[in-house]
């Protein structure tokens, strides 16, 4: 375990936006899954270090962020967003070299065309700008960047949402040929699947659903991870349809999701505790219907 | 127009001819450095253009209208309007440039920290700020000229102390904006110290705002500095000064047009130039605006 969230409450100002979150980052690839708005992007920059959280604690191996050695923490964690993650100014191998330790200046020159070899560009590119590169390139140049400092784990913030689907193709294979650790925020369940062992799902900034990836994607146990399932478009197949208030409830009402669940019963005013159900922990007092494959109403 | 391998839009023939040229943005934006440049210039060289010293009175050809002997004619006390209009270039643009100057160093300076540090420091910079804004520009400068003595470095210091606080707010947002990208984000995650990061990042995307501001207000501060003159806090006599000159012909201008018409066509000119080279400043410092080339 690299990082660990504990009892993470997470917010902007006074307002919360995540709530009490505890997940470990562990090995084999760990996704982070929900809608825009979520949290997933809150609780990638407070394991950056780029949020306080304003409870909990985030844990680098045996200590705090706050006491934590940062230059190694730096070292160790390194973000990958999306492909708009380049100064429009710098040139593609000034961004690079940003990267490097100070102690290897001098041939940075011949570290960045590594790197860029090791992504699959051209080190000639070294000279361009950002805006004279595709968007897969560009993504690339990112992914170089982060690869600078030989990170153990990469934060991946959508790296995929912004790129066809043939370029996203042969980004995942290069993200999936990294030895550094990966968490992976993202509402593409395809991609997730691809690169992590172990998800969570997040919905309105609490864990509902948390467990290997298959399982949850083959047989979710919360009504919200199948929602997200089968809003997945198939070639062929019927339009998804969206049900439900969009909206969540405010957190210490209930659960979170009960406005939009179609299995929503009065017991889901009070709210649910996450508890192992099967090969993944799930916080709905329904997990065991959902699994069963109740489609919607109480059960009588 | 071809396209490159990874789709980038490019004009493959227009390459090595554009590498060879100078990079006109456009042509208002040249034909505006053109004629800051000859402004500059004659300016400049002044003593040498001139061909009449500085200030050299001639009782015996007042108001004396444009002539092969006084192009742009002459004043009430007889001075050549030309060669004033020469060596007032050289006033007017010192207070535009020394004005602007120290504005955008201080106003850039303190914008673009409290835009990237936000809380308690931007803060603190914005109400500073705020105080400034809220005297009336000209009052203030009233005030400054009461303790100092009636000068061009007085003029400077007035008008400086009123515009340097519309280069704070606007840096501090543009700040405000940049530091919240993601690449500043990545530059926090691998430990860049925050002053480099406003150097390296922070500043230079917000400068494009901040230097066509610059263009099109020096104008303005030649205006404000020839009202302040008016006023007896600029430029004294004998130093020649475009809006000095402006204001003492301007009872002039029904009987005797050139004394202020040549004088304010410096000042539009001048204007002019600044205007339209800022716009093209803003296009040349966008690096999306220039025409894509071929990845190789």
């Amino acid at each position: 375990m690299i990082l660990r969230a504990e009892r993470v409450t997470l917010g902007y100002g006074r307002r919360p936006v995540v709530h009490e979150v505890t997940l470990d980052i562990t090995e084999g690839g760990v996704g982070l899954i929900g809608e825009s708005g979520s949290g997933k992007t809150t609780l990638a920059r407070a394991f950056l270090g780029l949020l306080t959280p304003m409870s909990g604690n985030i844990w680098y191996g045996d200590q705090t962020l706050k006491k934590a050695d940062l230059r190694k923490f730096r070292k160790d964690v390194q973000p990958v967003f999306q492909a708009e993650a380049l100064d429009p100014r710098m040139r593609i191998g000034t961004s690079i070299a940003e990267a490097l330790p100070r102690g290897s200046r001098p041939g940075a020159k011949q570290r960045v065309a590594e790197l860029l070899e090791q992504v699959g560009l051209d080190p000639g590119l070294a000279a361009r700008r950002p805006h004279q590169l595709s968007g897969g390139q560009r993504q690339r140049v990112v992914i170089a960047r982060a690869l600078a400092v030989d990170p153990r784990l990469l934060i991946l913030d959508e790296p995929t949402s912004a790129l066809d689907v043939t370029v996203q193709a042969r980004i995942l294979d290069l993200l999936a040929s990294l030895d550094a650790e990966r968490l992976l925020i993202t509402h593409n369940l395809a991609v997730v699947e691809r690169l992590c062992r172990t998800s969570h799902v997040l919905f309105a900034g609490r864990v509902v659903e948390s467990g290997p990836t298959r399982d949850l994607l083959a047989n979710p146990a919360h009504p919200y991870t199948r929602a997200l399932r089968d809003a997945v478009p198939r070639l062929g197949g019927p339009p998804p349809e969206a049900t439900g208030r969009a909206e969540a409830v405010p957190a210490g009402t209930g659960c979170p999701f009960r406005l939009r669940c179609p299995l929503a019963v009065p017991e889901c005013e009070r709210a649910p505790e996450p508890r192992d159900v099967e090969s993944r922990q799930v916080a709905c007092h329904r997990a065991e219907d959902v699994l069963a494959g109740a489609s919607g109403g109480p059960v009588t | 127009m071809t396209a490159g391998k990874d789709g980038v839009m490019a004009s493959a023939e227009a390459v090595p001819l554009r590498r060879w040229l100078p990079r006109v943005p456009d042509r208002f934006a040249a034909l505006g450095a053109v004629l800051l440049v000859l402004v500059v210039l004659s300016a400049i060289l002044a003593p040498w253009l001139a061909p009449y010293p500085m200030g050299e009175l001639r009782p015996l050809e007042q108001l004396r209208p444009p002539s092969g002997a006084h192009w742009f004619g002459t004043d009430q006390v007889g001075r050549d309007v030309f060669s004033q209009i020469l060596y007032g270039g050289r006033t007017s643009l010192f207070i535009a440039v020394a004005v602007l100057g120290v504005s955008a160093v201080v106003g850039v300076t303190l914008g673009v920290v409290a835009g990237y540090a936000g809380g308690w420091l931007r803060d603190v910079i914005m109400r500073v700020t705020d105080v400034f804004l809220a005297f009336p520009a000209l009052l203030l400068s009233l005030a400054m000229a009461v303790v100092l003595q009636p000068s061009v470095n007085t003029v400077v210091l007035a008008i400086a102390v009123t515009w340097w606080p519309w280069y704070t707010r606007l840096a501090a947002s543009m700040a405000a904006s940049i530091a919240t990208r993601s690449y500043v984000d990545a530059a926090r995650c691998l430990g860049v110290p925050a002053p480099l990061i406003i150097l390296r990042h922070v500043l230079p995307n917000s400068l494009t705002p901040v230097l066509v501001q610059l263009s099109l207000d020096a104008g303005g501060v030649i205006l404000t500095s020839a009202a302040l003159s008016y006023l007896g806090l600029g430029a004294q006599e004998p130093t020649a000064e475009w809006g000095l000159m402006v204001q003492q012909g301007q009872t002039l201008f029904t009987t005797n047009w050139w004394v202020v018409t040549f004088p304010g066509l410096a000042i539009l000119v001048t204007a002019f130039a600044f205007n339209v080279l800022g716009e093209g400043l803003r296009n040349a410092l966008d690096p999306r605006s220039g025409t894509a080339r071929v990845v190789k």
